[in-house]
């Protein structure tokens, strides 16, 4: 080292420089970019760093880790150092980390302004800096004090024989962009993008962001370009630990040979766009599942040949029901939020996983099936069965009405739903908030626009006989929801809970029965006795879940620790992240994954298949789906053993396309 | 380097950090991550069964001039002692991989322990890197904190001083203790996660 340093100093006696400092693999020197310096005149002054082969120094973000180096400077008074200029730098990747940094020479300048007035014939520029210097391995701390004498003298001053390297250093050093560009950023979901356009030619190499701070970006993840008309979008992985995105991108964009100084403005809530949508076309679709359907379909019948008064007593019940959505809605949120601020893990179908609250929803099926076949009057008001509304009490009742019609709509979870509850439950309060709005007014938008445009209402078939056969037919997809709720119990609590549910219902019919047959206070009294008793058999249920979901054939219990092992071992595997309770995925499982095709199918292509079954809590399933944004199955998952990322598939399956990803499993090598 | 090579380094270097895949770091406010290690007692330890206390997780590397600035001056064991005096799990994981900087056998890290007067609850050796990958855990040091409730609510640098200098340590404001006054006076986290600071995890 000292002889190469030596060697140095011999071949380039006219490069005004102070004595360089060799520290432990990197060389640090103070240099000037011109011989003389002039009174008035600026100049540069820099701190090359030559790191030796595979060491390298930091940028001034020095990426996952390492540290930037630092420059104090110590000039006579008068003069004053700017601050230091810092070249693009490079990615370095280490291990599953990223740094940002220079693994050549790097030249750190800064600008010396020299006053008008300097008597004395030298300048003493003192510089303390501190590095670090890192390989793969291993990282030295330095520090030293550089300095130089430079000469003041008259005239132009004449370059140094270090110059060069200030030219070169400069021409590395990020420029502001083309005025023709058109940047632009954005949140989408755990990424930044960074667009731009306006730039003529295409990209010849892969753009790179660097950004200032170091809590903006994944520094070790992908950057993916993608072309768009004139310019490009850069996808950028946000860094996971922040929940806020930066209101500024600010950093330097590498493109082919050039470097660009940005900053732009983030655009705000742009990126919640798409889970409202989603929001909303889950809430929309909810008026179509079978749970929530009947509700439904009989109160906009008995808006059926309204006209004049009626119409505007119609739309204040509209609004009313829209309220009684939303404010179940915000009920709902509000639980959500409040256990996850407590830390718990939680899941939208959290309240399934209780067989008390799955029995209660049973009792409640069965109250309004038995409604429908005219077995009872009571609470048949708020399903419209009453068919007037005058009968249905007002704006009060239609309010409750829309309680209902959530509550009801809570075993169901309809396609988009999931994508946008799990966007919402890791998102601040008020975008969670907003999602679950718009998941209201979704499903109480049908309703609302019925009786609020005629033109809707006046569509509607004319009212007859056909009306009574509809709403008797309706109360059998609620049996059929009673049927496949006891079923859920069934596996939550065995036995017992069937017993449970088949004794509330007994007593719900008897009660029923009861204030049918009497109209007498009486067997009011009687009726609202039979129900206490229901729901004493319903809590003797207790909450005991027992072990639940017979694994089906062929297929693994889910746990971590088995993950992590088939994980490691590089093996394909196939998750099916399932509860009895969720509709969707009964209906994946019967019809795609335990066909024989598809079995067959996985067997050949040695998929080993996990079943994560969630119809009891199990904090380590919600973890698994909170990691794919997720907070609700179901979610099908498939590690290929050869790629970095596991495919997810869609929520709603079809032998196709699973055959069709298993196919491309295919393609894999035995490397 | 010479200005034709530093695209096509970038480049490369973009490349090696796709085909590696990039840390996913837990999210703060959200449940810690379950894992379990081996001490170097050779016992498995797990978050699981320090429910109900205070956890601090702290990445290790002997070799590291960071960490060394923190053992030198006394800081870390400080704050060991402070806190494990309070009840708080202090566990210190090493995630170096056989054959990289900071590897160390049980004896090793035990001889270490006792030589630096340190006060961890135990050191996990997690030279698979299972657990500093579950973290997303960059640097050594690297601190994180876990409520009674299995939350994790701090995750990041020590202090403020992203420095090797041990005369930093006087006047730096500690975020981890900063974070652990707040849990216990019952209030949120002001500073619930910082970009840590320190050498690169040998994993």
């Amino acid at each position: 080292m000292a002889r190469r340093l030596l060697l140095a100093l011999v071949l380039l006696p006219a490069v005004v420089r102070g004595a360089p400092v060799a520290a432990p693999h990197v060389q640090v020197e103070l240099l000037a970019d011109v011989a003389t310096l002039r009174a008035g005149r600026e100049a540069h002054v820099g701190v090359r760093f030559v790191p030796e082969p595979g060491w390298h120094v930091y940028w001034r973000n020095p990426g996952d880790s390492g540290e930037p180096p630092s420059v104090a400077w110590t000039v006579p008074p008068g003069f004053s150092v700017g601050a230091l200029e810092w070249p693009a730098p490079a990615r370095i990747a280490v291990g599953p980390l990223a740094n940002y940094g220079y693994e050549g020479s790097v030249l750190l300048a800064a600008r010396l302004d020299v006053p008008d007035d300097v008597a004395a014939p030298r300048v003493d520029v003192q510089a303390r800096a501190r590095w670090l210097v890192c390989d793969e391995e291993e990282c030295i701390p330095g520090s030293g004090t550089l300095s130089l004498a430079l000469p003041l003298g008259a005239g132009t001053p004449a370059p140094s024989a270090a110059a060069a390297l200030f030219e070169a250093a400069r021409a590395r050093l990020p420029v502001a962009p083309p005025p023709a560009w058109r940047l632009g950023a954005s949140v989408a979901g755990d990424a930044l993008a960074l667009e731009v356009r306006g730039m003529g030619a295409g990209l010849d190499r892969p753009p790179l962001f660097f950004p200032f701070g170091r809590e903006v970006l994944e520094h070790a993840a992908p950057q993916t370009p993608a072309a768009l008309d004139g310019g490009f979008r850069l996808a950028l992985p946000r860094w996971s630990q922040s929940g806020a995105a930066p209101t500024t991108l600010e950093g330097v964009l590498t493109v082919g040979e050039r470097a660009y100084a940005v900053a732009v403005p983030v655009a705000g809530p742009g990126l919640a766009i798409q889970p409202l949508v989603l929001a909303f076309a889950g809430g929309l679709l909810l008026n179509l599942m079978p749970c929530v359907f009947p509700v439904l379909a009989l109160k906009a019948f008995g808006l059926v040949g309204l006209a004049g008064e009626d119409r505007r007593l119609a739309r204040a019940h509209g609004l009313a029901y829209g309220l009684g959505v939303l404010v179940s809605f915000w009920a709902l949120a509000g639980v959500l939020l409040a256990v996850r601020t407590g830390g718990r893990p939680l899941g939208w179908g959290f309240q399934l996983q209780s067989p008390v609250v799955v029995a209660l929803l049973a009792g409640l099926f069965f109250w309004m099936a038995l409604a429908l076949l005219g077995a009872t009057t009571i609470g048949g008001s708020l399903m419209g069965v009453g068919g007037r509304l005058a009968a249905a009490g007002g704006g009060r009742g239609a309010f409750f009405s829309g309680v209902l019609a959530t509550v009801v709509a809570t075993p169901c979870s309809a396609p988009f739903m999931g994508t946008a509850l799990g966007y919402a439950l890791v998102q601040p309060p008020a975008v969670a908030l907003a999602v679950f709005t718009t998941l209201g007014v979704g499903l109480a938008f049908p309703y609302v626009a019925v009786t609020w445009v005629p033109g809707l209402a006046a569509r509607l078939p004319r009212p007859g006989r056909w009306m009574e056969t509809l709403k008797e037919l309706l109360a059998f997809p609620l049996l059929a929801t009673v049927v496949w709720l006891t079923w859920v119990a069934s596996l939550q609590g065995g036995a017992a809970a069937v017993a449970g549910i088949l004794t509330m219902l007994l007593l719900l019919g008897l009660a029923a029965w009861v204030t049918a047959r009497w109209r007498a206070g009486w067997s009011r009294v009687v009726a609202a006795g039979a129900v206490a008793a229901s729901l004493a058999a319903v809590a003797a249920i207790g909450s005991g879940a027992a072990p639940s979901a017979a694994t089906g054939d062929g297929w693994e219990p889910y746990s971590a620790a088995r993950m992590d092992e088939l994980l490691r071992a590089k093996a394909p595997v196939f998750v099916d992240f399932t509860a009895a309770w969720c509709v969707t995925c009964q209906v994946n499982e019967r019809l795609v994954l335990e066909t024989r095709a598809v079995r067959d199918k996985m067997r050949a292509a040695g998929v080993i298949r996990v079943r994560a079954d969630w119809t009891n809590p199990d904090p380590d399933i919600t973890r698994a789906l909170q990691q794919f944004g997720r907070d609700g199955v179901p979610l099908y998952v498939l590690y290929t053993g050869t790629e970095d990322r596991p495919r997810i598939l869609p929520q709603i399956l079809t032998s196709e396309l699973v055959i069709a990803e298993l196919d491309r499993l295919g393609d894999r090598s035995p490397t | 380097m010479t200005l034709a090579k530093t695209p096509l380094a970038a480049a490369l270097a973009a490349l090696l950090a796709a085909a590696s895949s990039a840390l996913a770091a837990p999210a703060v406010g959200a449940p810690a991550p379950a894992f379990s290690a081996t001490d170097t007692q050779g016992k498995t330890r797990s978050l699981s069964e320090f429910k109900g206390k205070r956890v601090v997780l702290e990445w290790h590397n002997k070799s590291c001039p960071y960490v060394v600035k923190h053992y030198g001056s006394g800081n870390m064991q400080r704050l060991q002692k402070q806190l494990t005096a309070d009840g708080v799990v202090w566990l210190t994981v090493n995630s170096s991989a056989p054959g990289k900087q900071g590897h160390v056998t049980p004896a090793e890290s035990d001889a270490y322990v006792a030589e630096q007067k340190a006060a961890p609850t135990a050191v996990l050796l997690d030279a698979d890197g299972t657990v500093g990958r579950a973290y997303g855990a960059k640097t050594t040091p690297h601190m994180f904190l876990i409520d009674e409730k299995g939350v994790l609510v701090y995750a990041g640098a020590i202090d403020d001083k992203p420095t090797t200098e041990a005369a930093d340590v006087e006047g730096a404001k500690s975020y981890l203790l900063a974070a652990y006054g707040e849990i216990g006076a019952g209030k949120p986290v002001t500073t619930a996660s910082t970009a840590p600071y320190g050498c690169s995890v040998k994993y």
